[in-house]
């Protein structure tokens, strides 16, 4: 399955996903973001709306879904 | 009533039907608390101030430094080691005398953000670190008044209004929880481009001029802005019933 993460395409690896018929936002999180990364404020996007973490393991993706995940940006 | 130099002064906006002499009246009775005076506090300031905003309160503790010039252009060669808020008030007081601004030379902790955030109708973050943003977000959803976010580095910037007075208005915490880690990049570490953040504070100063005028602002919105690739995003989001700040708003 193919997905977008902050614009750019991310095969999602199957053995992630083989006991399940569908991959959740945990599944990509784990694998697009660093350990480090996962420990820094984020917000999650799916085609454009916010998901709540408590729904991350609960938001199933569909094939071509575009998910962003953004951090504060500090400065000014 | 405007006085007819106010009239002359303000027309290009009073025409506009949106705004009007009631807007600008509105503009003139308005107080604003602007918190940092660097790249984004200054046009936030300088836009606030040519547009007649009547009180305009400018809180920063930093002095100038010659790395601050090529983007807080408030400043200039003539103007380092001064405090930011003192000398961003006198280059404002030149450029309207309409306006009242009011210099905190210190940063905003809580104790004076406790005293200054209900002074005003609108505060505008122009800070440069997260815990005063975190700090800030939370005096103005206890004390439910208007909180216009910028941030901006490198190419990026980001920009959101927080509006407590609405019930299920999402608060900055909403979307970026604290966590166990800061952020790792600011202007220090990453660098930033000037006309990037005149963009955020351009959007910050008309969303700013929204609020204190009555038409409506979209909260609940992130807006995005990658100025390399030139291209804005908005992201939804709804107020999270578990966010600890607006719970019990
Ligand atoms: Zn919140």
């Amino acid at each position: 399955m193919k997905v977008h993460i902050n614009g750019e395409a991310l095969i999602l690896q199957s053995n992630d996903i083989s006991k399940k018929s569908k991959a959740n936002l945990t599944d990509v999180l784990a694998q697009y973001l660093t350990s480090r990364q996962q420990k820094m404020s984020f917000a999650v996007a799916l085609n454009s709306d916010f998901v709540s973490k408590s729904q991350y393991s609960s938001t199933l993706l569909n094939d071509g879904d575009s998910i962003d995940v953004l951090f504060p940006i500090v400065g000014g | 009533m405007l006085t007819s130099n106010e009239q002359l002064r303000y027309s290009r906006q009073t025409m506009l039907k949106h705004i009007g002499e009631n807007g600008q009246l509105k503009l003139r009775n308005a107080s604003v608390l602007i918190v940092g005076m660097g790249g984004l506090g200054n046009p936030v300031a300088m836009y606030l101030n040519a547009a007649g905003v009547g009180r305009i309160m400018i809180a920063d503790g930093d002095n100038i430094e010659i790395t601050n010039l090529q983007r807080q252009v408030l400043f200039g060669e003539s103007d380092l080691t001064q405090n930011k808020a003192d000398c961003a008030a006198e280059k404002l007081n030149k450029n309207n005398s309409d306006t009242q601004i009011e210099v905190i030379d210190e940063m905003l902790d809580e104790e004076l953000g406790q005293f200054y955030i209900p002074q005003v109708d609108v505060v505008v973050d122009c800070s440069d670190n997260i815990e005063t943003r975190y700090l800030v977000n939370s005096l103005c959803v206890d004390h439910k008044k208007p909180f216009v976010v910028g941030a901006a580095t490198g190419f990026d910037g980001q920009q959101l209004v927080v509006d407590p007075r609405k019930d299920n208005a999402a608060c900055y915490q909403c979307f970026f929880p604290i966590s166990e880690k800061a952020p790792a990049n600011n202007c220090q570490t990453v660098g930033i481009l000037g006309p990037v953040l005149a963009i955020i504070a351009g959007l910050q100063a008309l969303q700013t001029i929204k609020l204190l005028t009555g038409i409506d602002v979209k909260y609940n919105q992130l807006n995005v802005y990658d100025g390399f690739y030139n291209q804005w995003q908005q992201f939804n989001i709804s107020k999270q019933v578990d966010c600890p700040i607006c719970q019990n708003n």
